[in-house]
């Protein structure tokens, strides 16, 4: 029926049995122990199983091979479900950030009545965040983040202060436009592909329409300038182990739903390939900027990330160009996902174990851990970050004269300096922070997971297959200069300017409130109305909205009622109703006469 | 087979017959009334099951007898009547053990379970009608039928609205009664047919055909609440919550949207409307009263009126699918005739229950409701993320196939109506999502009624939590053989038949 083709005809790769249900439990489990929440006697037990509700995607993602792929009929509009290579990738990391992070949580908040809360929203965003991965078709995709989306807001305003209800009323309006726009866009592909599997997506000029709206609705998730403003609100607002999984897993859903939903190299997505670039810069750019000028560390943090998914996006413009113009650059954008989401994971979870630290040797120890992922994250040789920001690096050939090497030679390590300088900054603040808690918590399980998570920052990128040839590129002497001559210079240039602005006291640069843009304009909304006490546009606006439509309501009523009023009245008179009935009866007559 | 006759018609008289007995009860026999109604009710479900399957396997069901020259009483099940019956025959069902709960010690309830009964017969007759003269007497029976309904409360106001509300209707009814006889004068009896019945004297009366295509709209429009004849539907809040609940989601406003449906398909034939350009401008009509509905619900205090403002957008979507041509958007629409009811009804349970348990009824009063009653405000949740249609609930559908129909027709910029009509719904339900989940109760609540163990009597929540259920299972279960897309699919199928 009609153009679109929901799949009927799909040759699947029939699965072995183990395998299917190993997927489905990934987002079965988590789903299952949610509702059971709703029996109150059940609620301690289940608190006690969330973490574990990561594990069969850990499985997954580690044991299945080869490619999976089967449909379920009866479910939605035909789902398309099964782990490809990007798959498993993002599943990777993305499990193992919720499996620890879920531990950490344990020990991150000690008994507390309204723990449950918390788990039900977090079991929710993890199942959401896994059927996204898993997805093979736009519509589970779709589903899959929208209940993450949504659900993630449970957790932004857990905490229930003043500053979190404000980054979850922005967050919540950011979610439903990229919601509305991801509908258009998806709907836009849906019709033009003929088919909602993601296999379908290739062979067809996409209007430029669809691929802005995609673009823009997931850039809001990826926190892309000028979109990313509920980013540095939400991620300090959070509980710790929350945050965490927002920088290191749900951001990524943008970027994951970008590689997914706009096939490279097709027309209308190759003329989208240099703005994403240039959007990519200056968010680069402008998350480090606007990042130094932070002083709650979390902030910083949050900053940072839109700063890296600036580089990301940098790299997506490439792989928009198509496999064969940027060979390489999927395979870079992944590595610095993949890259990114565990050093900013334990970042964001090692805030909280400054926090907890009860001890000097536990402080020391923390200071000294905390090293590790910042420097991975700035791209020190032999890290993570150095393969990352080397694959990258290598696709910036593929962009179109003289900018592939603007970007190989100046921009990407002058970025890279901003990365050293926000990294700067973080430790300084984070040397200097007092543990915020008196006493010493239970926090075995924090310290586990979170040096589990610095393991795997160590170690996790040198395992993976792909990377064979970044690994011996950035370890060439010519390489090892790139990378560090913008860390050593960032950071002579934050060791100066410490000194400097300690003794000058300057603090304008501290002015920058967290969320710029949107608090900016409310500060100048405020400042417009205490000027102008009657003249606040939006105010007015909704003013002038508000009694149009109370007057059309009481218009509507008296209307209403007149007319029934005077019909009533009209027709207890009896020679009325004989008219009346006369002129109904000649209409009629009249009619069946002309015909 | 004698049997396959009368089906369609023993589905209308048994809800009839249950209702007339009932009418003539003690008022005291609550424990037998409530017999009756399951009984009438449950029959009438294994019926209508009959019934589902038969049409699905091409089965016919036609009665009819002659009532003089030229005018035929016509009762026949088509794959259209059935989507329609289905769902009011399910819906009546869950609202009855709701309405007994509800009215639980109130006055005169042989006098409102009698005429229940009634508006439910007239609706199941709307759905199965076989001819416009059948479909105009079980409308206007319905007309009659809800008033008692409308103004059971009896007080001055409710008599007042009743009074407004059968202005409305009666006037509607009569136009459509003209325009009905005007039409037959032209062409002669008219039989509801799944490619239409009236291209074939195109050439002859193409400016009378369009006047009357015009005044079916108006008409019908009335009960279906178009801008600018929607003022009835808010105002008939007055009436108890089951009732709106009815109202909203299967009977009065269904009814006149199912004519609207019957007339562009099965008596003008889609070709021929699309041909006349007939449908151009009740697309927009639909689509303004879509945008404005939003809007006006958006600044609504009580909650039972911004829901019935929500009412009014959300079946325009259904009269936008019938007037964009092509089977995409005709899929959209006779869904959501389904979706909506699921949704609305669902809401509007959950507005009565928190009415009857706590005494809120305004917006502003709801916060912390969630703790209270965990139960029913999920279902209320839901529904309402349903209405703003985000995947995998029933709502999205509806959004996804008109979205679609519109680009098969050329017609993309609906698509951006729909995602405005979604953005308001956003504004006017996510507050309230936010409210019950996420603010913490500081006043004591306006009425309370203590329930030992539960959150409010079962009667009340079960019904609500049914529903919203379905909201979720045919949205995940979408593609499933009778999901109500898939049924509606198999419409589309034969209207669209070569």
């Amino acid at each position: 029926m009609g153009p679109i083709d929901c799949g009927k005809n799909l040759r699947t790769v029939n699965p072995v049995l183990l395998h299917k249900l190993l997927l489905l439990s990934t987002l079965g489990i988590p789903l299952v122990l949610a509702l059971g929440f709703s029996v109150e006697s059940w609620r301690r037990k289940i608190g006690i199983l969330t973490p574990w509700a990561a594990v069969p995607a850990l499985i997954s993602a580690l044991w299945i091979g080869e490619p999976v792929l089967f449909r379920l009929d009866s479910i939605l509009l035909g789902a398309h479900m099964g782990l490809d290579g990007l798959g498993r990738a993002f599943l990777l990391f993305t499990a193992l950030l919720y499996l620890l992070s879920g531990f950490y949580a344990r020990g991150y908040f000690s008994e507390e009545s309204t723990l449950h809360r918390f788990h039900f929203f977090w079991l929710l965003t993890m199942a959401g965040n896994f059927t996204l991965i898993l997805a093979q078709d736009m519509l589970v995709f779709y589903g899959g983040f929208a209940l993450m989306s949504f659900s993630a807001y449970g957790l932004i305003v857990y905490l229930g202060k003043e500053e979190a209800l404000r980054a979850g009323r922005i967050y919540i309006v950011m979610v439903v436009l990229g919601e509305l726009l991801l509908t258009a866009g998806i709907i836009l592909l849906a019709y033009a592909a003929g088919g909602i599997r993601f296999q379908d997506l290739t062979g067809f000029p996409v209007s430029r329409v669809a691929v802005f709206c995609i673009l823009a609705g997931f850039g809001i998730k990826a926190g892309i300038f000028p979109l990313h403003m509920w980013l540095p609100l939400a991620h300090p607002a959070a509980p710790v182990p929350a945050s965490a999984i927002l920088s290191g897993a749900m951001i990524k859903a943008g970027l994951l739903g970008w590689l997914r939903f706009l096939p490279a190299g097709e027309s209308g997505v190759t003329d989208f390939s240099g703005a994403l670039v240039m959007v990519g810069t200056i968010t680069a750019f402008f998350g480090a900027a606007v990042g130094v000028t932070q002083s709650n560390p979390k902030t910083v943090l949050a900053y940072s990330s839109i700063s890296q998914m600036g580089f990301m996006a940098v790299g997506m413009g490439m792989v928009m160009l198509g496999p064969d113009a940027a060979p390489g650059a999927l395979v870079a954008v992944v590595l610095y996902a993949i890259h990114h989401s565990l050093a900013k994971g334990s970042l964001f979870l090692g805030v909280g174990m400054v926090d907890s630290a009860a001890t000097p040797l536990q402080q020391r120890w923390v200071r000294i851990g905390l090293c590790l992922p910042a420097l991975a994250l700035v791209g020190a040789p032999l890290t993570s970050g150095a393969l990352a920001k080397t694959a990258l690096k290598a696709g910036a050939y593929s962009v179109r004269e003289p900018w592939g090497i603007w970007l190989q030679a100046w921009i990407l390590p002058i970025a890279a300096m901003g990365t050293t300088l926000l990294m700067f900054r973080f430790l300084v603040l984070v040397w200097v922070r007092k543990p915020q808690w008196a006493q010493a918590k239970r926090s075995a399980g924090m310290w586990v997971s979170w040096s589990a998570l610095l393991v795997a920052v160590a170690g996790a990128t040198w395992i993976w297959p792909a990377v064979e040839n970044p690994w011996k590129k950035s370890l060439e002497a010519a390489n090892l200069w790139a990378l560090s001559w913008p860390i050593i210079s960032a950071a002579l240039l934050g060791r100066w300017a410490m000194k400097k602005l300690a003794k000058e006291e300057v603090l304008w640069w501290r002015r920058v409130p967290a969320g710029d843009f949107i608090v900016g304009m409310s500060r100048l909304c405020l400042r417009l109305n205490r000027m102008f006490p009657q003249a606040i546009l939006t105010r007015l606006a909704l003013k002038i909205a508000k009694v149009t439509l109370t007057c059309i309501d009481t218009l509507e009523k008296k209307m209403a009622r007149r007319v029934s009023l005077q019909t009533e009245l009209r027709l207890r008179a009896w020679p009325n109703v004989g008219l009346l009935l006369i002129i109904l009866f000649g209409t009629c007559l009249l009619l069946i006469a002309l015909g | 087979m004698i049997f396959n006759d009368w089906l369609p018609a023993l589905i209308v008289i048994s809800s009839l017959v249950t209702g007339v007995v009932i009418f003539f009860l003690e008022e005291e026999r609550a424990r037998l009334r409530m017999g009756l109604n399951l009984a009438g009710a449950i029959i009438k479900l294994v019926m209508v099951g009959v019934l589902l399957w038969g049409v699905f396997h091409d089965g016919v069901y036609e009665m009819g007898f002659s009532m003089g020259t030229n005018l035929r009483f016509v009762l026949r099940a088509d794959s259209l009547s059935v989507l329609f019956v289905t769902l009011s025959s399910l819906l009546w069902f869950v609202t009855t053990i709701y309405a007994v709960g509800y009215m639980e010690g109130s006055r005169n309830r042989s006098r409102f379970f009698g005429v229940f009964s009634l508006c439910v017969s007239a609706t199941t007759g709307i759905a199965m009608a076989g001819n416009l003269l059948t479909f105009l007497v079980f409308y206007e029976i319905l007309t009659l039928s809800t008033y008692p309904l409308v103004v059971h409360k009896g007080t001055q106001e409710a008599l007042r609205v009743g009074r407004i509300y059968l202005g409305y209707t009666l006037g509607g009814g009569m136009l459509l009664l003209v325009t009905i006889i005007w039409l037959q004068s032209i062409v002669g009896p008219v039989d509801f047919q799944e490619v239409g019945a009236l291209a074939a004297h195109a050439s002859e009366y193409r400016f009378e055909l369009t006047a009357i295509f015009a005044m079916f709209i108006v008409g019908l429009g009335v009960k279906s609440a178009l801008f600018p004849l929607h003022s009835w539907l808010p105002m008939a809040m007055v009436a108890p919550a089951p009732v709106s609940a009815l109202l909203h989601a299967v009977a009065v406003v269904k009814a006149g949207v199912f004519g609207i449906v019957r007339v562009v398909y099965d008596v003008f034939g889609i070709g021929f409307a699309n041909e006349l350009g007939v449908l151009t401008p009740l697309s927009w009509a639909a689509a303004f009263t879509i945008i404005y509905g939003s809007m006006r619900a958006l600044f609504q205090e009580d909650l039972k009126r911004r829901l019935a403002f929500s009412t009014v957008s959300q079946v325009s979507y259904i009269v936008l699918g019938t007037s964009v041509f092509g089977p995409l958007a005709t899929l959209g629409g006779l869904a959501h005739l389904v979706h909506q009811g699921l949704m609305k009804i669902t809401l509007f349970f959950c507005a009565g229950t928190f009415a009857e348990t706590l005494g809120v009824h305004k917006v502003n009063e709801m916060d912390g409701v969630g703790k209270r009653m965990p139960w029913t405000t999920s279902a209320f949740t839901v529904a309402a993320l349903g209405m703003i249609g985000l995947p995998p609930l029933a709502g999205f559908y509806s959004k996804w196939y008109l979205g679609l129909g519109a680009l098969e027709a050329g017609r993309g910029e609906l698509i951006g109506v729909l995602l405005g009509s979604s953005l308001l719904n956003a504004m006017y339900f996510l507050p309230i999502v936010y409210a019950v989940w996420f603010k913490k109760r500081r006043d004591p609540w306006p009425q309370e009624r203590k329930h030992k163990g539960f959150e409010a009597p079962w009667m009340l929540v079960i019904p609500p939590v049914v529903t919203a259920a379905s909201v979720i299972l045919v949205g995940v279960f979408a593609n499933s053989s009778f999901s109500p897309l898939q049924w509606a699919q198999l419409i589309v199928e034969r209207i669209y038949a070569p």
